[in-house]
């Protein structure tokens, strides 16, 4: 009776057994992940080892007592191997969070990524301008607010459709032409920018875009990121530019035109008036009174202060037509040149003229001489009682630009009037006090300018004035280039 | 033995201060007047009513002129072999650097800018007359 229970329990624990070999080989199998993999296996080889060696034990014949003996062995020592492998394992098995703490963390961290995923989603959804996300065949996947909002479109009538609607049908062209660079850009991680596009409002109208196309690859597929901007704004302040440019283009050749129309034509009638009466006067002295000599005069004057107004318009018209020639000039010898044509003012006035130590400039020799000449002839024409003193030096700033200066002892400029005197046509005197026109200085100014400096008045009434102006260095190698001439003329 | 001049001018205004000025001076000088460049060619080729016309010492040409312009007929006289001996003084309002230039690019003898003051006018002309009348050797 006992003898059935034994051989009936030990059938029991060898199907245990077999249940408990089986359950773990297919845990083994399915969870490749398993961190003690080799413990596992080896409890199961001895698993299966007790299993078989208890199945031999009811089949085998007596006669087979010794294989059995040694199976029986080769179970054992299994068996010990896979104590020492779970034993070793355990302080490991130990170290491992429980369930729930893990669970708890995988919890916090999924929370983490939903936080992270939609602070990305609002920084695409929020972004300033059109983002657009495609797949790689140019299916709309996802859009932002301001995409709605610019091409009127509802989000839902987007996601889904082809990148194209957002095109005008002379841009579409899907396969071939691509302009979006979706499906290139799909295949060029590297990022890309297409201009000259336009965009497509859901109401028909058209407008200036320009976009951004980059490949985002993830492990699950290949999207592409379209950020799009609308460039109407800088079109219409470009467009406003060149039209600007244009008009001035225009403008100056208008310019161009009326400097030859007053040289001939505005000059033409006045010469005849002036000669004329001239004539009459020649002709006729004696048969008029002197109240008809004088008014003769007067006429002759006048034609001849027009035919000098005309002229130094031109002149300033001349300045800004014209496009300066920028090169390294030696100031000193344009100041030459400049005191060279003032020879018989200087004379006439018995004005003493220095010309100190001046640098070489970048400029345009023929205006800078120009320059010189009305600064100079000013100085004589606005002189005090004593003989006029002008000396012309230079002072090179911490910028490195230099600062000219031309200073006189003549009767100076009342500080209230100082940016007057640069004014087209502004007179500080009568004309009977001080001939001229009023245009120098407004000439001066407009040479100066154009070369990038400006100028400016210092002067004491009664004790003299300095104009002061700045003009740019040349640069070092070309400063040389004087000195080196001057060794070529003495070969 | 009086010298032809050959004034090319379309307005009678500076024709008669021309007239004026060849009055003053002591030189036996005998005016002619074209008023364009097209008339100024048929004179020099005795052409129409310029069938009789004198070959002309010298030239004055005036650059602004209706139909063909001072410096188009000039153009044409220094190409013509038979012409381009007479010499052409260039005598206008302008004193523009193109102008200059160009007279001189198309074999213009010499520029003049008429000055505005008629006594300068006057010194000029004979001035002209001394050098190229006098002083000169015409072909």
């Amino acid at each position: 009776m006992l003898e059935g229970i034994s051989v009936e329990s030990g059938l029991v624990a060898w199907m245990a057994w077999i249940v408990l070999a089986v359950s773990l080989a297919t845990f083994l199998i399915q969870r490749k992940d398993f961190p003690f993999r080799v413990a596992g296996s080896l409890v199961l080889a001895a698993a299966i080892a007790c299993t078989g060696v208890g199945l031999a034990g009811y089949l085998l014949p007596a006669s087979l007592a010794r294989a059995l003996q040694i199976s029986g062995a080769v179970a054992a020592v299994l068996c010990w191997l896979a104590v020492a492998a779970v034993w070793r394992v355990i302080p490991k098995a130990l170290a491992l969070p429980n369930l729930s703490r893990m669970n708890e963390l995988l919890q916090g961290e999924i929370r983490e990524r939903q936080r992270a995923n939609e602070r990305s989603r609002l920084v695409v959804e929020l972004a300033p301008y059109p983002i657009v996300m495609a797949n790689q065949n140019g299916r709309i996947v996802q859009v932002n607010a301001q995409t709605e909002q610019c091409f009127g479109h509802p989000r839902s009538a987007l996601v889904g459709q082809s990148v194209d609607v957002l095109l005008p049908p002379r841009l579409r062209d899907g396969q071939t032409r691509d302009p979006f660079g979706a499906c290139a850009a799909a295949r060029d991680p590297g990022g890309r920018t297409v201009k000259d596009l336009f965009g497509l409002r859901e109401d028909g109208s058209e407008f200036p875009i320009e976009i951004g196309v980059q490949a985002v690859v993830t492990d699950r597929d290949v999207l592409v990121l379209i950020a799009i901007v609308d460039v109407t704004q800088q079109k219409n302040t470009e467009a406003a530019l060149k039209k600007l440019a244009d008009e001035l283009q225009r403008s100056n050749g208008d310019l161009a035109q009326f400097a030859y129309v007053a040289s001939h034509d505005l000059k033409e009638p006045l010469r005849k008036v002036s000669s004329f009466c001239q004539l009459l006067k020649d002709r006729y002295r004696g048969q008029l009174d002197a109240d008809g000599n004088r008014y003769i005069d007067y006429a002759v004057d006048g034609s001849h202060r027009m035919s000098a107004l005309i002229t130094a318009l031109l002149e300033l018209a001349h300045i800004n037509s014209r496009t300066a020639s920028s090169s390294p000039v030696d100031s000193g010898a344009a100041c030459r040149g400049a005191i060279d044509n003032l020879s018989s003012a200087i004379e006439d006035s018995g004005a003493d003229v220095r010309c100190g130590e001046l640098p070489t400039v970048l400029g345009d020799e023929g205006q800078l001489t120009q320059l010189f000449q009305n600064l100079i002839g000013n100085a004589l024409k606005f002189r005090g009682p004593q003989p006029p003193v002008v000396t012309v030096d230079a002072v090179r700033e911490e910028n490195g630009i230099w600062r000219f200066g031309v200073h006189d002892n003549g009767i100076g400029i009342d500080p209230a009037q100082h940016q007057r005197v640069f004014q087209i046509f502004q007179r500080l005197h009568t004309r009977e006090k001080y001939p001229g026109t009023g245009i120098g200085l407004s000439i001066c100014q407009r040479i100066v300018e154009r070369h990038g400096g400006r100028i400016w008045i210092e002067s004491t009434p009664g004790r003299g004035t300095t104009f002061y102006f700045t003009l740019p260095p040349a640069p070092v190698h070309a400063e040389r280039q004087p000195a080196r001439e001057a060794v070529c003329h003495v070969h | 033995m009086s010298i032809d001049i050959l004034l090319a001018e379309d307005d009678p205004a500076d024709v008669c201060l021309m007239r004026e000025a060849l009055a003053q001076s002591q030189l036996p000088t005998h005016l002619n007047v074209v008023r364009d460049g097209v008339e100024l060619l048929e004179y020099l080729r005795q052409e129409g009513e310029h069938a009789t016309a004198r070959r002309p010492g010298i030239i004055l040409l005036d650059l602004n002129m209706p139909r063909k312009s001072g410096a188009e007929a000039l153009a044409e006289i220094k190409r013509d072999p038979a012409l381009r001996s007479i010499p052409v003084i260039v005598l206008t309002t302008s004193n523009s650097r193109d102008d200059v230039s160009r007279s001189y690019e198309l074999c213009a003898n010499c520029f003049v800018t008429k000055p505005a003051d008629l006594h300068l006018f006057f010194d000029l002309v004979r001035l002209i007359e001394r050098f190229w009348l006098e002083a000169a050797t015409l072909p």
